[in-house]
């Protein structure tokens, strides 16, 4: 059978079957579909309240004609499995003469054989969707350089031609590749104010020269900015006039990027952004809310949460379209739950921030969030960070689960399988230091929200990232007495740290994987 | 009681453990062939995992050994990427155990009594593309045809056997460079 021609070829044969020459540990099938293939019976978080509440719960879950048990189990949505990138992360390091960036091994965090490159004391960066090419805007002496590519697999370095205007931001690489786009601003208020609008421009990967791709409507101050499949653009971000304060609800701007042509300018109805000027409670009264996005590209689908978590918005950015759904606790316990988070009133500079992920199957959002509150009424003023905790819902809008966890960030891995969670309290009486209080670390598998891990408890953690293939989370965990703090990657499937380097000499970027939502 | 998806679940697993057990060893030989022993572990359960979670998308059950074949591969292929910017040092020592355990296929005279020779044999493998490093070990270690080799792969029976022509004439060079002292 074998296509030996060359008598040598059977000490290759031979060395072949040798590397071969070995058997599975015993019950090593059942050992690796343990964690994959769900149990029937697990509980979930909601399974636990059952008993004080089960013929409501039952009725509300008979009613959505589901149980949230099936729900929180992958839906079989398939999609397309995610490129594998060249190099896994790139480690960043602070020295004396700024940043650099080299790549790395994604468990020890060793630095391979290549020649770091410089950005400066601050960079912008962006990542192709194949995760084969990076976008670097680094910045020397507070001003913007020029715009760097690297083909990851080579290591091979293209320069923008001319400089960049020193507010440019959004890096952001076509669906192809072959384009990155950022956005800089025009009318730029002397006196240091916000821009009166924005331009996207563009620059080839292949090389020359930047050209203007569109220009944003008046006032439109962007957050967000994605390629979609068809070659046009998504930005995401709210009106706002010289001083920042914000002028309208939260928008999503699509332009064609071949005409420049404004396709749409969407309003999201009831969604409050940026902070905003409240003259009905007196002067020098702000609210600061940020909604928490989560982009379906393959779909066409953004989702917008708002500061209250109280509706779902949908932004079909293919049919330019806008949808919304209250978002409706799944049961009574779910409710019982929310009613323990008090509400947040605006009082100076108090607000909330909200974040998301959206499980690959693009079903399901999981949604954190931080509360601040400055309590005038107290002696001294008090400012206050309160984490929101995790809570679970459906596309639908439907609740799913929730744990009243003190997090307020999470990363999901790619393949949907792992939740990290983070989070930590602050409470500052004016004139004193103020008390940080960590949470540490929670790590739990998606589909069995009831058994998760704490690990460094009390710790104030904040999450960078996961890696492409899910197997590793980089931590940042900070010294609780203002000392360094560290960079640590995490076994997601062990739980065990692997490596260890202190921070902030570094920190990495993480490749094709999934970035923490660090607030 | 379970709901109607809990039942489809546990049958769908049921036969996946049925489909998938006859090839368990051969499949950890295969990643042991093209990534290393060090890996096997990794590669197979991380194979068997997608296997399962892409399991609704295999039309015919018939082609499961084939198909779980192609999976352990291109999960190689992930991790000699990921692995290829990083400098790796393997100690002979974690690989020549295994060929002293008694239960393991052994051949008089093979590599194992003549460590020079393995380990010529090991760096000419280890600068292999994962593309010939896969053709070489579906036909040599796992001993399959060359047309079930390129169904293996996607490609056609010819491209198969100049990947294997190209992989056979890169390692004999190797040797040939490197004559035993």
């Amino acid at each position: 059978m074998s296509h030996l021609v060359n008598p040598g070829d059977e000490a290759i044969a031979r060395y072949m079957r040798h590397r071969g020459a070995v058997r599975a540990p015993a019950d090593f099938l059942q050992r690796s579909l343990a964690g994959a293939i769900t149990a029937p019976g697990r509980l979930t978080l909601l399974n636990r309240f059952m008993p004080l509440a089960a013929a409501i719960a039952l009725i509300a879950v008979a009613g959505l004609g589901l149980s949230a048990r099936a729900l929180l189990a992958p839906s079989g949505v398939q999609r397309p499995t995610p490129p594998v990138p060249p190099v896994p992360l790139l480690l960043q390091t602070f020295t004396d003469s700024g940043i650099t960036l080299v790549p790395a091994d994604s468990a020890t965090l060793t630095a391979g054989d290549f020649e770091p490159i410089e950005l400066g004391e601050f960079y912008l960066h962006g990542v192709s969707a194949d995760g084969r090419t990076l976008a670097v805007l680094p910045f020397v002496r507070g001003n913007a350089g020029f715009v760097r590519i690297y083909d990851l697999a080579s290591w091979r370095e293209t320069r923008a031609r001319e400089p960049v205007a020193d507010d440019a931001r959004l890096l952001t690489f076509a669906v192809d590749g072959s384009t990155v786009y950022w956005v800089e601003g025009r009318g730029a208020n002397p006196t240091g104010g916000f821009p009166r609008g924005w331009n996207v421009r563009a620059l080839a990967v292949g090389g020359g020269p930047a050209s203007e791709v569109a220009e944003l409507p008046e006032r439109f101050q962007p957050r967000e900015m994605r390629a979609l499949d068809d070659g046009r653009l998504a930005v995401y971000g709210v009106a706002t006039d010289f001083n920042g304060f914000s002028t309208s609800t939260a928008r999503v701007v699509i332009a064609e990027s071949e005409s420049g042509v404004i396709a749409a300018d969407l309003p999201l109805s009831g969604v409050t952004m940026g902070t905003e000027r409240l003259p009905e409670e007196g002067p020098s009264r702000f609210e600061s809310d940020e909604p928490a996005t989560a982009w379906d590209l393959p779909a066409g689908l953004l989702y917008v949460v708002d500061a209250e978590a109280a509706a779902l918005t949908t932004v079909d950015l293919n049919a330019a379209t806008v949808s919304q759904q209250d978002i409706v606790p799944g049961s009574l316990p779910e409710r019982l739950l929310s009613w323990l988070v008090p509400t947040a009133r605006a009082k100076l500079l108090s607000g909330t921030d909200r974040s998301a992920a959206l499980s690959p199957d693009g079903q399901r959002l999981f949604l954190t969030g931080m509360d601040r509150q400055v309590d005038d009424a107290a002696d001294p003023l008090t400012y206050t960070e309160t984490p929101l905790g995790l809570r679970v819902i459906g596309i639908d809008g439907r609740g799913l689960d929730r744990a009243d966890l003190p997090v307020s960030e999470l990363a999901l891995s790619p393949d949907g399988h792992w939740l990290l969670m983070a989070g930590y309290s602050l409470r500052t009486p004016e004139g004193s230091g103020g008390e940080t209080a960590g949470s540490g670390l929670y790590l739990a598998d998606t589909a069995n929200l009831e058994d998760i891990k704490h690990l460094e408890p009390s710790e104030v953690i904040s999450l960078v990232g996961i890696s492409f293939d899910s197997r590793y989370a980089y931590v940042l965990q900070q010294n609780r007495v203002d000392g360094p703090s560290r960079l640590r990657t995490l076994d997601l499937a062990t739980g065990a740290f692997l490596s260890d380097v202190a921070s902030p000499a570094a920190n990495v970027l993480v490749i094709g994987g999934s970035p923490g939502t660090a607030l | 009681m379970l709901t109607a998806v809990e039942q489809r679940q546990q049958e769908l697993a049921r036969r996946f453990e049925a489909l998938a057990e006859p090839h368990v060893d051969e499949l950890y030989r295969l990643a042991a062939a093209i990534a290393g022993i060090e890996d096997a572990d990794d590669v197979t359960q991380e194979a068997l995992t997608e296997a399962w979670r892409s399991f609704g998308q295999l039309r015919n059950e018939e082609l499961f050994g084939r198909w779980i074949r192609t999976i352990v591969v291109n999960r190689c292929r992930n991790l000699l990427r990921s692995r290829r910017r990083s400098v790796r040092a393997i100690s002979l020592d974690s690989v020549l155990p295994a060929a002293a355990e008694g239960n393991l296929p052994h051949e008089p005279g093979d590599f194992a009594s003549d460590v020079a020779e393995r380990d010529r044999l090991d760096r000419a493998f280890d600068h292999l593309a994962l593309d010939h490093r896969a053709v070489l070990a579906l036909h040599y270690t796992l001993d399959l045809p060359m047309p079930e080799v390129a169904a293996i792969l996607k490609v056609p029976e010819g491209t198969a056997k100049s990947r294997l022509h190209v992989a056979l004439s890169r390692m004999r060079a190797v040797l040939q460079e490197e004559p035993t002292a």
